[in-house]
């Protein structure tokens, strides 16, 4: 190898040394959880469906309280309905059989939670939330008129509950493994 | 003589059908006539008359055939004609209707703009406006363009079908067997080839121009026959790249594993000669490198592919690209319908992403669709949450050779180095003729948001110093982008935002640019952690973290791509490197160069 060959070749690697450490996972599986791991922990949750199931109780049962509390909100429908499915994310995304989903409760609600309302509709979605085990989070955005609630349970799965004009309640489904 | 604009004003497609009708009926007088000739043929007669009424009969029943032949190559030719014709009346109505919305005037064979719009160059609004203004023109003027070219190429099939088939006679010399079968030979005679797309790559404007004037039967065929031919042509409908990458991918994944297989086999046999004592010249050693050159190559490319095949496999994915012709592949997957959506993001990865890995973003694009529709509906801008949905589409562009964390990549300075600008430059080129595409492909408007994370930032700052009918930008985690100043970029004032992690020390590089922490005209999005109740809910921390499910920037790129930056959640998440060695008159000297390893 050529003198500059070498040079060029030791710069590379301390480049690749310092990005590595820079990056800790960007893009490519530079460092993380091995795919045995990855498994593992996918198989310690509930399944794929389990978790459906329990997205859409803990959805239909806000979405209750929402109409309770809220009353001049008027879903689109009565139905959750999935909008999104897809793979994983890292460090989960080459696991066979796993997938993620996205929920959403009665197609979006007409209408929005007055301000003075809110209050109370976010204490008691959260209290319902916690039933569920998602404890973890709160308000992303609080203003008059525009609001998001986001909650989170162990797994990374998240309720979001928000308005404008109208309302939006939904499940980020976390990553789970099919039963079959 | 080849047809121009004025003569195109003159066609009347119909008229064309109407002598289809009229020749087809004309093929059906002459096959009865010769079912009657049949009956006609001496059978019980001998001698002198009756050998020359024999010959007589066999010349007419010839001549009959001759004749059919031509009819029925015309009558093709024709009926083709009609296609071509309709596809381009319909352009040529395009065109004229594109003009008269944007105060445009077609002049013979140019495209005119008659809205006064002055230069001033030191003035952003104004580039910007003159740039909107000449895509606007050169959309047109692609559409007058394509309506000469193709009725130039019609013209001239016919021609050629006229003069050299029927007058010259070259038809007349072919021999059938019978009326049928000539009739059989001149409709496949008469048939032109498939009308094929601009040479080269084609602008988008022209791309979009030759599928518009092609008819809906002339795309099908285009699809099943040469789907090569549009898979990653910019400015063709998203719907005919998916379907023509769809039928593509498992013949590209049969190839390569094929090839896979076999380069196996032959490093296989060689191994295995050296194994059994047969020593191995230095032309055996530099085939058994290059067989495993091979062998990598083969088998990133049956990773990547099977990679593509799994995504094509989700609900709502399209393949809007596919590309084997550099050393990595490339692809392009969208979630969501960009032929039809109202709002697109495009999202372009950096460092170590690639095809092999892209399932990761598109499960990102994927969740970002959602959050983009539930602000649609939030904000009263669909009817419901899946129509929301419906309005977005969100697309990974993995289409240039992003570099790679390995020894080859980052020592290859000449090539896709991390350490260079090549990757970005190329790469940008690419997507500014995808996003050009976007605007080409469609005649309604469409909201656009760019997405450029690491790496990707630079080659988004490459592709936004073109003009691609961007409507905001979001950069994030960038070493820079490609320019040092906002204005360089051809966006709207106020539409370019940013964000950087406290911990992402890549957004503090400035290497390809100015840092964008502290250039001014940029909103910054914040990617702090949620309001506390109780735990936290996760912020970004890391160069890594930006798409994290529940995170603030999430929710930023998600209402952006929606089209409502005032709903983002602005502000510094981090301390802007360069301001904070600045502050300290010890430091200063860093502030050019926070990594020294890392000089231009």
């Amino acid at each position: 190898m050529s003198r500059v060959g070498a040079v060029k070749l030791f710069g590379a690697a301390l480049v690749m040394l310092v990005l590595t450490g820079a990056l800790a996972g960007c893009g490519g599986s530079v460092l993380g959880t091995s795919l045995d791991e990855a498994r593992e922990e996918l198989q310690a949750r509930p399944s794929f469906e389990q978790a459906e199931k329990d997205y859409r109780a803990l959805l239909k049962e806000v979405q209750d309280a929402v109409s309770e509390l809220a009353p001049n909100v008027r879903w689109n429908s009565d139905e959750i309905t999935q909008i999104g499915l897809s793979f994983c994310s890292r460090p989960y995304a080459d696991v066979k059989g796993a997938e993620s989903a996205i929920y959403t409760a009665g197609n979006g609600g007409v209408g929005a939670p007055s301000d003075e309302v809110w209050p109370e509709v976010k204490a008691k979605v959260s209290a319902i939330a916690e039933q569920y085990g998602f404890t973890v989070g709160g308000s992303l955005k609080d203003e008059p008129g525009n609001a998001m609630l986001v909650l989170r349970d162990s797994t990374g799965a998240s309720l979001k509950l928000g308005f404008v004009e109208n309302t939006t309640l939904s499940v980020y489904g976390s990553c789970a493994l099919h039963e079959n | 003589m080849s047809a121009d604009w004025a003569d195109v004003q003159l066609w009347k497609p119909a008229e064309l059908q109407f002598a289809v009708k009229n020749l087809q009926k004309v093929e059906d007088s002459i096959v009865e006539l010769g079912s009657d000739l049949v009956g006609a043929k001496p059978k019980s007669w001998s001698g002198t008359a009756a050998a020359a009424a024999l010959s007589e009969w066999s010349s007419i029943n010839e001549s009959l055939e001759d004749r059919l032949t031509e009819i029925a190559a015309v009558r093709r030719g024709l009926s083709e004609a009609f296609d071509a014709a309709t596809g381009i009346v319909n352009l040529r109505d395009q065109a004229i209707a594109f003009a008269e919305g944007n105060e445009l005037v077609i002049v013979d064979n140019m495209v005119l703009d008659t809205r006064v719009e002055g230069l001033l160059p030191r003035v952003h609004a104004s580039v910007m406006n003159h740039a909107e203004r000449r895509q606007l023109q050169d959309k047109c003027a692609a559409m007058v363009e394509e309506v000469v070219r193709r009725a130039g190429y019609m013209d001239q099939d016919l021609v050629n079908l006229l003069n050299t088939g029927v007058l010259a006679g070259e038809l007349a010399q072919l021999d059938s067997p019978s009326l049928r079968a000539a009739r059989r030979l001149g409709a496949s005679e008469g048939e032109s080839g498939i009308y094929a797309p601009p040479t080269g790559d084609g602008t988008p404007d022209q791309n979009a121009a030759y599928w518009n004037a092609l008819a809906p039967g002339e795309q099908a065929e285009v699809i099943e026959k040469h789907p090569e031919w549009i898979a990653n042509r910019d400015g063709i409908p998203y719907a005919a790249r998916d379907q023509a990458n769809r039928a593509l991918l498992p013949q590209y994944l049969d190839e390569w594993k094929r090839k896979l297989r076999q380069a196996q086999e032959e490093r296989d046999a060689l191994a295995g000669k050296y194994f059994n004592g047969v020593e191995i010249s230095p032309e055996g050693q530099e085939e058994y490198r290059r067989l495993n050159a091979e062998i990598e190559q083969a088998r990133e490319r049956v990773d990547s592919l099977g990679s593509v095949a799994e995504m094509a496999q989700r609900p709502n994915r399209m393949i809007l690209g596919l590309d084997l012709s550099e050393k990595r592949t490339q692809s392009i997957v969208s979630v969501g319908n960009p032929d039809t959506a109202t709002h697109v993001g495009v999202f372009t990865p950096g460092l170590t992403s690639n095809v092999v890995g892209m399932k990761n973003y598109d499960t990102q694009m994927d969740q970002l669709r959602a959050v983009s529709g539930e602000a649609l509906f939030r904000h009263g801008d669909a009817a419901g949450i899946e129509q929301g949905v419906e309005q977005v589409a969100t697309i990974t562009w993995m289409n240039y050779q992003s570099p790679q964390l390995t020894l080859d990549s980052v020592g290859d300075l000449d090539g896709d180095s991390v350490l260079e600008t090549n990757s970005a430059q190329a790469g940008g080129d690419r997507l500014a003729r995808f996003h050009q595409g976007l605007q080409s492909a469609r005649d309604d408007g469409v909201n656009v948001t760019a997405l450029g994370h690491s790496y990707g930032s630079t080659t988004t700052g490459y592709a936004l110093q073109q003009t691609t009918g961007v409507d905001r930008v979001a950069f994030y985690g960038s070493p820079g982008l490609s320019v040092d100043d906002v204005e360089d970029l051809k966006v709207r004032s106020g539409n370019v935002f940013y964000a950087e992690a406290d911990g992402d020390g890549i957004g503090d590089l400035a290497k390809f640019g100015k840092d964008p922490s502290e250039m001014p005209g940029i909103t910054y999005l914040s990617t702090d952690k949620a309001t506390v109740n109780g735990e936290e809910l996760s912020g970004v921390r890391l160069h890594s973290d930006y798409m994290l499910e529940e995170s603030t920037i999430q929710y930023n790129l998600g209402v952006l791509v929606a089209g409502y930056p005032e709903d983002a959640i602005t502000g510094r998440s981090n301390l802007p490197l360069g301001e904070a060695y600045r502050a300290r008159p010890d430091l200063g000297r860093m502030v050019e160069k926070p990594f020294g390893v890392f000089g231009r």
